[in-house]
């Protein structure tokens, strides 16, 4: 042991289970982004197209390439062009799209999987979780089938049950204790449904 | 993809967001006719004499080149990175770099976690996330498998990665997975 493997002061091992020794500070939590990026691949293809057509225009009017260019078709359009009923429409709906980019580019992402109590970063995504919890409720007296939902916050597992009372009241214990470990327990629903025989 | 395309695409989001915005608002106000002295009709006759100046094509194309590279430049930047191949350890000078092959280390890793029960299987690697450099380990685990004992496997084994690596800038990811379903376990009569 030297005092240079001392954890941080930050990396404080969870309660409960030794500290140890020197174990690596957690990566960043994982973030959707997902969103983001794609919308971002969109706008960069626009702009993309955008630079290729003006090219194409330039070729054209610079007499190396046959055709008509582009811009003058879209001048002929605009030209004369008097505010009708579509105009609002358009409008309203540029207006909408351009407030959901906003929103969406302002929001903070949310956290993509749930961290276990480590010290070093172990993290579970929410379909696994799900399978943790089917798997968990499946062992549970009276259960005949069980299916799980989850989000970082919240599991939501409906259960086929023999119809026995206190079966949701246990599947719930047992799914929590399940969860234990993981460093933000999600809230616990259970829905019951008795299976027809 | 890095922190900086992300925070890029953020920004774009958002001036394209604000932009769309105030078309659409001007084009309702255009409607209604609340623009004041804007005319209700376009008339683009001030711009003709454009087309028909020697520098256009010129100014087009070069216009064009520019936005078509960045807008290149910037979907290429979404390409998924490559996992990091060696990692430069304490000890190097001018005289040498001490490198470390990072697909080995991190098998080694790997592989140690993989001899955790409950945990089926592990592989291992190292990439940059958001600025750091992330030793990340993807493992799969039973159904059945202790969490917390998974947990305390993954600190131990990134413990022996910190001492063996030396570096102290390293963070972990231990991403885990869970089977679709159990494994047949040995069975105890």
């Amino acid at each position: 042991m030297n005092a240079h493997a001392a954890p941080e002061a930050e990396a404080v091992p969870p309660a409960g289970r030794a500290a140890p020794r020197g174990a690596m500070p957690p990566a960043k939590t994982p973030r959707r982004v997902g969103s983001i990026a794609a919308l971002g691949m969109l706008i960069a293809l626009v702009v993309t197209a955008v630079g290729v057509l003006a090219v194409r225009d330039a070729l054209v009017y610079g007499g190396l390439l046959g055709g008509t260019p582009f811009l003058h078709d879209l001048a002929k359009r605009l030209q004369g062009l008097r505010p009708e009923a579509w105009v609002v429409v358009a409008g309203a709906v540029l207006a909408l799209v351009g407030l959901a980019l906003l929103f969406r580019a302002l929001r903070p992402s949310s956290p993509k999987v749930t961290a276990l109590q480590a010290a070093s970063g172990v993290f579970l995504r929410p379909r696994d979780v799900s399978r943790l919890v089917e798997s968990a409720a499946q062992g549970v007296d009276g259960v005949l089938g069980a299916h799980a939902s989850s989000t970082p916050r919240r599991v939501t597992v409906s259960v086929r049950s023999t119809g026995d009372a206190g079966v949701a009241d246990h599947v719930r214990e047992v799914v929590a204790a399940r969860l234990a470990p993981l460093k933000a327990p999600p809230a616990v629903r259970v829905r019951t449904e008795r299976s027809k025989r | 993809m890095t922190r900086g395309t992300v925070a890029f695409d953020r920004v774009m989001m958002a001036v394209v967001g604000v932009v769309l915005l105030a078309l659409g608002v001007l084009g309702i106000l255009w409607w209604a006719g609340r623009l004041g002295t804007i005319p209700q009709q376009v008339d683009l006759s001030g711009i003709r004499w454009w087309p028909q100046q020697a520098w256009w094509p010129w100014a087009l194309g070069a216009g064009g080149v520019v936005v078509a590279l960045l807008g290149l430049r910037w979907l290429l930047s979404h390409l998924p990175r490559g996992a990091v191949s060696h990692l430069s350890l304490p000890g190097s000078d001018a005289r040498g770099r001490l490198l470390a092959a990072a697909g080995p280390v991190l098998d080694a890793a790997a592989h140690a976690l993989a001899e955790t029960p409950g945990v089926r299987s592990a592989r291992g690697r190292i990439e940059h996330d958001r600025g750091r450099v992330v030793t990340r380990i993807d493992a799969t685990i039973e159904r059945s498998a202790d969490l917390a004992l998974v947990a305390s496997a993954a600190d131990a084994v990134t413990a022996d990665l910190q001492s063996a690596l030396e570096r102290q800038d390293l963070t972990s990811r231990v991403q885990l997975r869970t089977a679709g379903s159990d494994r047949p376990q040995p069975r105890v009569y």
